[in-house]
């Protein structure tokens, strides 16, 4: 294991633990306020928790006991060799790209010259070795940013942390930068903080999902994102998630709803015991919507109140609390009448997916 | 307007003090002679008197006896440097009466045709050596102060004390080498009642205003340049009776004893 | 008036013209002053031999004051600015106080402290040091009153600059001293410079504290603002023509702050 991590702030309410082994690269995601980046403050040594511990290649980077039984150990960043990497590029705007890359070499105290050929390395696996005698403030956000990330990489970080590398970016740019860090992180420890499913699934190992300052679910991209345990991972890949409990044939959502679960559905939730919580998830476009119950038999119908309309381009999503569905604009336009009424949402039985609510795998909170 | 200036006396023989002060004044020769026909007229009007810094003790102390006396005038102050004042004065500040601390002064006035009459000589002051109290560098006479070891502060040659200051030292054959020239009498003063300086060459009513916070001492050689303190009204006064009142009032008696009490020669 | 590059100006014309006053109310005086320059005798009266001494003691003192101000002012500045402890708002309000205080109060202040008798002066005297009438008193004098100039533009400028990119520094490696002399230090150079030239003027301009403290003695301690002190006494041409000459080394003074006080231009917000 090459990095270990226990930590608590009182103050945010986070309480977290976080493992990456020698060459992964975690993602981090969760919702505005979650203690994703108070996660990348304290494993960089920018912000003190209350309590916990941290190791990094077995060098302790901090050991804040809750209580006194042993001495506090406090490491200061420059002394971690753990290098962050935030959403704006924040490149030193009095020196040139080169003078940037090398920054980190020349305070670790590496020859002026050497760090100059270090740091031209790292612009070539950038893609930016054409900059290097510029001025920040002559690059553009797509460029700033790979000069931001050869420079975290220059200072040979045991541990990078990456706190939304590409939100700030174009979109036209995001794709290539994305690519280059996909290299770069291959085979490195890294963290990164990410709204972005995608980023998810071409950065990252694994994945955890951090609610409230708690991990929520951990595991690969494909288990986190296909199979979702929480809402907000449901909501990120685009999935309907209805969660309950298994009674017979049926997955039982809440009083009014009750799903059969013997009729062509796929997954490994098919073969949970009885009593078991369960969870099913289907896609919105795999959802229509009707005033009447449709007749169809290989449809599973969910009978909800229809919420609102959200026009999210070319089609239309229609709100429940249960389910959403993506319609055309014509026939939200008819649906319009039915907001605050209940409808019947369906979906064919063999687009949804039913698993069971915990995951086998560990999960650490 | 007839000048009124006894009628003041009459007034003031309703008040006790007023009593006392007009005694003296009435013995004293140098007063103005009495003009019958205007003594039942009682003063009124407000005036401000341009003063050298010097005289702020003395000046509001007779302003208020004489506001005491005249229950129908008010007399502002206005203390600075005489320089200073007959700057403002010739740039138009609304004066009613100048005192100055030197002939030099007073006579840039009259040379602009300022003046209601003749200025009059009301007061003389001398130098005088002071040093901080208990005196650490014992110094005894004006020789002393050429000592290396004594830390002398003097005014500037370009400002009256320090004129006089040159003067003496030139009739004393003594070369001074002081680590100050200030600008004014106070700041030599503040370097000596600090402790500072051990020693500051400032005038004797500079030394009794002081008090405690200094010793004074004496020097023959300080008769070499006595400093005359004229007065006059000012001829664009509106309240030139008021104004020439004033004059006379510290031209008379009153003025000489409260001068006289504050250090002042006689002129 | 002509709007900034063609762009929407909101300046009702009450303010422009309550402007104009407010300019007017600072240029008269000045022009008066030149008005009563004797131009005849300017040059004979600022290269006289008092003049030159008090010029040259100004300079000497206020560039030795200004060195002292960036020497004590910036690490202030840095601790007000970065650290966070009890009592630090009050003792920002202390070291700011001389901004406000008469002049003449510094003097004060600083005589019952270096002076003969003072708090310092007293050991200071024992080991030989007079500071009272001497050169350093001066110094002394104009460093009190021009620190908190250079304290203060430089703790805005650190809080507008703000602590991330010295957070990056320290991730790459760099200890504290290598994240102020290479990241800091070069980001707020420009308000290190406009404070030090704002100091260099409050400085040279001192006077009521030197007057106070220091004394007044042609070459050692009558700087520029004495010797017009004392010159308006007996010669107030060349009172005039030395102010003149002081009011064009402000004005070149307040032009170089201008200058210098430009900021870098951020990275961020570019994009291809």
């Amino acid at each position: 294991m090459t990095f270990t991590l226990d930590l608590h702030v009182a103050e945010r309410d986070v309480t977290l633990h976080l493992e990456v082994a020698a060459g992964e690269t975690v993602a981090v995601l969760g919702p505005n306020g979650a203690g994703k980046s108070t996660l990348l403050g304290v494993i960089a040594g920018l912000v003190r928790p209350d309590s916990g511990r941290a190791e990094l290649n077995g060098t302790v980077l901090f050991d804040l006991p809750a209580t006194g039984d042993r001495r506090s150990v406090w490491r200061p960043p420059h002394q971690r060799s753990v290098s962050l990497l935030a959403q704006d590029a924040l490149l030193f705007p009095h020196l040139s790209v080169l003078e940037n890359v090398a920054f980190g070499p020349r305070g670790a105290g590496v020859p002026a010259s050497q760090a100059r050929e270090t740091a031209t390395g790292w612009l070539r696996e950038v893609d930016a070795e054409g900059l290097a005698g510029r001025r920040p403030a002559e690059l553009s956000g797509g460029q700033a940013q790979r000069i931001a990330v050869a420079r975290a990489l220059a200072s040979d970080p045991g541990l990078l942390l990456l706190d939304e590398p590409l939100a700030a970016l174009d979109i036209a740019v995001a794709p290539a930068v994305r690519r280059m860090l996909r290299r770069v992180l291959a085979d490195r420890s890294a963290v990164i903080v990410t709204h972005d499913v995608l980023d998810a699934y071409t950065l990252a190992d694994r994945v955890v999902i951090i609610e409230n300052g708690r991990i929520v679910d951990e595991g690969t991209p494909a288990e986190v994102f296909d199979r979702p345990r929480s809402a907000f991972a449901a909501g990120l890949a685009g999935l309907n998630l209805i969660t309950g409990t298994r009674r017979g044939n049926t997955l039982v959502a809440d009083a009014f709803t009750s799903i059969g679960i013997d009729g062509g559905l796929h997954g490994s939730g098919i073969d949970a015991a009885e009593g078991a919580p369960l969870s099913l998830a289907v896609r919105p476009a795999a959802v229509s919507v009707s005033a009447d119950r449709p007749t169809d038999p290989t449809l599973i119908n969910v009978r909800a109140e229809l919420i609102d309309l959200e026009p999210r381009g070319d089609f239309v999503r229609v709100r429940s609390l249960l389910l959403s569905a993506d319609v055309s604009p014509k026939q939200a336009a008819e649906l319009d009448p039915a907001v605050g009424s209940p409808v019947w949402f369906s979906f064919p039985s063999t687009a949804a997916t039913v698993f069971p609510s915990v995951r086998s795998t560990r999960l650490s909170s | 307007m007839p000048r009124t200036s006894p009628s003041g006396r009459v007034v003031a023989l309703i008040g006790l003090a007023a009593l006392v002060l007009t005694g003296c004044a009435t013995a004293t020769p140098a007063a103005s002679t009495p003009t019958p026909s205007a003594s039942a007229a009682a003063l009124d009007g407000d005036i401000t008197v341009f003063a050298a810094a010097s005289l702020k003790a003395t000046f509001t102390e007779l302003a208020a006896s004489f506001e005491a006396e005249n229950p129908g005038t008010t007399v502002a102050l206005n203390f600075a440097g005489s320089s200073d004042l007959v700057t403002q004065i010739i740039e138009g500040a609304p004066a009613d009466v100048f005192a100055s601390a030197d002939t030099k002064n007073m006579t840039k006035l009259t040379d602009e045709s300022l003046a209601a009459g003749d200025p009059v000589d009301f007061a003389t002051n001398v130098l005088e050596i002071a040093v901080p109290p208990g005196n650490p560098a014992g110094i005894v006479d004006f020789a002393d102060l050429a000592s290396p070891d004594v830390k002398l502060v003097v005014c500037a040659p370009e400002v009256p004390c320090g004129s006089a200051t040159a003067t003496v030292a030139a009739a004393a054959d003594l070369t001074l080498t002081p680590v100050s020239e200030e600008s004014s009498v106070t700041d030599v003063l503040g370097k000596v009642t600090s402790g500072e300086a051990d020693a500051g060459l400032v005038y004797v009513t500079d030394v009794t205003a002081a008090g405690d916070a200094v010793e004074g001492i004496d020097f023959a050689e300080s008769a070499e340049a006595v400093n005359t303190y004229p007065i006059v009204a000012l001829k664009d006064s509106a309240s030139a009776d008021v104004a020439q009142a004033f004059v006379d009032y510290i031209t008379g008696g009153a003025g000489a004893d409260v001068l006289q009490t504050a250090g002042f020669g006689a002129p | 008036m002509r709007p900034v590059s063609g762009s929407y100006s909101g300046v009702p014309r009450w303010v422009i013209a309550l402007a104009a006053v407010g300019a007017a109310f600072v240029l008269l005086p000045l022009a008066a002053m030149v008005l009563r320059v004797n131009w005849a005798e300017f040059v004979p009266l600022v290269t006289s031999e008092s003049s030159v001494a008090a010029l040259l003691l100004s300079l000497r003192t206020s560039l030795a004051a200004t060195a002292l101000c960036v020497v004590f002012g910036v690490p202030m500045a840095l601790v007000l600015a970065r650290t966070d402890f009890w009592g630090q708002k009050i003792l920002r309000s202390l070291v700011l106080l001389p901004l406000v205080l008469p002049p003449v109060v510094g003097g004060i202040a600083l005589l019952y402290t270096f002076g003969r008798r003072g708090l310092l002066g007293q050991t200071f005297g024992l080991l030989g040091i007079e500071i009272a009438f001497s050169t350093t008193a001066v110094v002394i004098a104009q460093t009190f009153v021009a620190l908190p100039f250079l304290v203060l533009s430089l703790e805005g400028a650190l809080r507008t600059v703000g602590t991330r990119y010295e957070a990056i520094g320290a991730t790459l490696g760099a200890s504290p001293t290598t994240v102020l002399r290479r990241i800091t230090l070069p980001l707020v150079l420009p308000a290190v410079l406009s404070g030090a030239v704002l100091s260099f003027a409050r400085a040279l301009g001192e006077f009521g504290a030197t007057l106070t403290f220091a004394g007044s003695l042609q070459g050692t301690t009558r700087t520029l603002p004495l010797e017009i002190y004392l010159q308006r006494e007996t010669d107030p041409d060349t009172a005039v023509a030395l102010s003149l000459l002081l009011v064009v080394v402000a004005i070149v003074i307040v032009t170089l702050a201008h200058r210098t006080g430009a900021p870098f231009r951020r990275t961020t917000g570019a994009d291809s």
